[in-house]
């Protein structure tokens, strides 16, 4: 009976292979941070560039409605 | 062990691991699974998280329903649930180089998936994982268990052992090194693997980690020589288990299979058939799957799977095997870029077929024991096993008849260069005796079981039909 309320454990995870995983882990977080900060200044000059040719896009678009905002009036008041 | 039909339950030699349930085949023939109260948890998180929907839904996971059959142990019984089947179980030790990856990225896939649903692999056996066809499928829905936060992947090594380690093998050391596999039931054990890898493994960061690092610290702790250690209290956040799982599909991808020329690899291309003698061949082999009408087909000897193809169009599923692991591998990458769902190309030497492993042999089936199939067929391979392997024809004919309910065998005339090369400096009986003897064996052997129906000969083609198939 008491075998029975036993916990199991369905395979043996192996301390070693569950102690690499806090290495590894702490390896990849810090190289993804640092690869971060390393990139940083490039993401922020293409964040930028992203930022300019968006606003020429919404320049367009704003000029593209405002011109047919134009064009509906002239026709409405043909 | 297959669970054949004996009217009474038959619990898989193979369940016995798993607390949480067991497979089992019930007195009315049905493979069942039973889930215990150890999982009733574990399992109803699978059902009701929306884990079990998203993973059927993309074809991930083999679906179920739940059942009201007899259970196989009352007492420790919560549901029954009757899975999916599949057409054909076979094993990483078979699957193309391709395929072992798939089934890698299949079982990180499925680990990601299960993070988001707060639940976890509580195992990655390569076994784990079946295929229809091109396509690979997690076929244990027990596996699945709640996420406890902080808390390490306890199937980290079994993955490295199951999927990391051969896969670096044959990436480093040749195709061969995936029969490794058949030799640990329980993945290639990582102080083994790392002694064969090359020394520039070390500088590759994925083999580094997960291989050369995982195999020093797991000898380090199992050390029976050092005072007995304290269970380490891992801790992991769910980000840091996503980065590993980011790190071993990167190290998983890089993975190549080492390319050289092969006897066989260029066969179709290069082969002594004449366009009339490959008009004749597509014929018989068409004519013979359109009077069997078979479910399922062996295909043996298949090389890249011409001839597979033409019982996979006609609608049975088909397994093509043959020796050649660049054939396989071809075969296997031609099936993905058609999405083929019923063609399965394996290895298999047949000359040393897989044998039944694990506990009594029988908790991985030999390839005998996961026939018969309805259909054989073997063009173009009887004077290899013969003449190569001097396995006499009677062996041949009854092996045959052993796996397959019906059969075609093309018999290559003495003229071919193939077999030239293979006589040269045998002087014994000619290829017409050879073939006569073989037909007679066949005849012998396909009529001492109950009805021959018919049996007939036509050209190089040699046709023999068993009791009736039954549909």
């Amino acid at each position: 009976m008491l075998l029975n309320e036993l916990p199991i454990a369905y395979i043996d995870p192996g301390s070693g292979a569950m102690v690499l995983q806090v290495v590894i882990a702490s390896i990849l977080g810090a190289s993804l941070y640092f690869r971060r900060i390393l990139f940083a200044p490039v993401l922020w000059f293409k964040s930028l560039g992203r930022k300019d040719e968006m606003s020429e896009t919404e320049h367009s678009a704003q000029d593209g409605e405002r011109s047919r905002r134009e064009h509906d009036e002239s026709r409405r008041a043909a | 062990m297959i669970l054949r039909n004996t009217n009474q339950t038959v619990v898989h030699p193979a369940s016995y691991r798993d607390p949480a349930g067991c497979i089992y085949r019930s007195p009315s023939g049905q493979l069942l699974r039973q889930v215990n109260h150890a999982g009733a948890s574990d399992y109803d998180m699978l059902m009701s998280s929306g884990l079990y929907e998203r993973l059927v839904s993309t074809g991930q996971l083999v679906s179920h329903t739940e059942t009201e059959d007899e259970p196989c142990d009352v007492e420790k019984a919560y549901k029954i649930i009757q899975p999916e089947l599949l057409d054909f179980i076979s094993y990483p030790y078979e699957w193309a180089f391709s395929a072992l990856k798939a089934a890698a990225v299949l079982t990180l896939d499925i680990q990601e998936t299960a993070l988001k649903h707060s639940m976890t692999l509580k195992d990655a056996s390569a076994y784990n994982v079946q295929f229809r066809g091109h396509q690979p499928v997690f076929i244990d829905t027990l596996s699945f268990e709640a996420y406890q936060p902080g808390k390490a992947w306890d199937a980290y090594g079994q993955f490295c052992r199951h999927f990391l380690a051969p896969l670096a093998l044959i990436h480093s050391r040749g195709v061969e090194m995936g029969k490794v596999q058949s030799l640990y039931i329980d993945g290639v054990p990582l102080d083994y693997a790392c002694k064969l890898l090359p020394k520039r493994t070390w500088l590759r960061p994925g083999t580094l980690m997960h291989l050369h690092l995982n195999s020093m610290l797991t000898r380090s702790y199992s050390d029976t020589s050092k005072p007995t250690q304290e269970k380490p209290n891992a801790k992991v956040t769910q980000q840091g288990l996503q980065n590993i799982l980011q790190s071993l599909r990167k190290t998983v991808l890089s993975m190549r299979l080492p390319t050289r020329a092969t006897t066989w690899a260029d066969y179709y291309e290069n082969n002594t058939y004449d366009e009339n003698g490959q008009k004749e061949k597509l014929q018989a082999v068409s004519d013979f799957i359109e009077s069997v009408n078979p479910r399922t087909v062996w295909d043996l000897g298949a090389n890249t799977g011409l001839y597979s193809r033409i019982a996979a169009n006609k609608g049975a599923h088909v397994v093509a095997f043959d020796i050649d692991h660049l054939c396989v591998e071809r075969n296997y990458n031609e099936c993905v870029s058609e999405q083929r769902t019923n063609l399965l190309p394996l290895h298999l030497d047949l000359t040393n077929p897989s044998p039944g492993i694990g506990w009594a042999h029988t908790e991985r089936n030999s390839v005998t024991d996961r026939g018969p199939a309805d259909a054989i067929m073997a063009l173009a391979l009887i004077h290899h096993i013969a003449i190569s392997n001097n396995v006499p024809l009677e062996l041949v004919a009854q092996y045959m008849h052993s796996i397959g309910r019906t059969l075609i065998i093309e018999w290559v005339p003495k003229h071919d260069p193939q077999v030239q090369r293979l006589r040269v400096g045998e002087k014994t009986s000619s290829m017409a005796t050879r073939k006569t003897h073989l037909r007679r064996h066949l005849v012998v052997i396909f009529k001492s079981k109950k009805a021959v129906r018919r049996e007939r000969e036509t050209g190089n083609f040699i046709v023999c039909r068993d009791a009736p198939i039954p549909l």
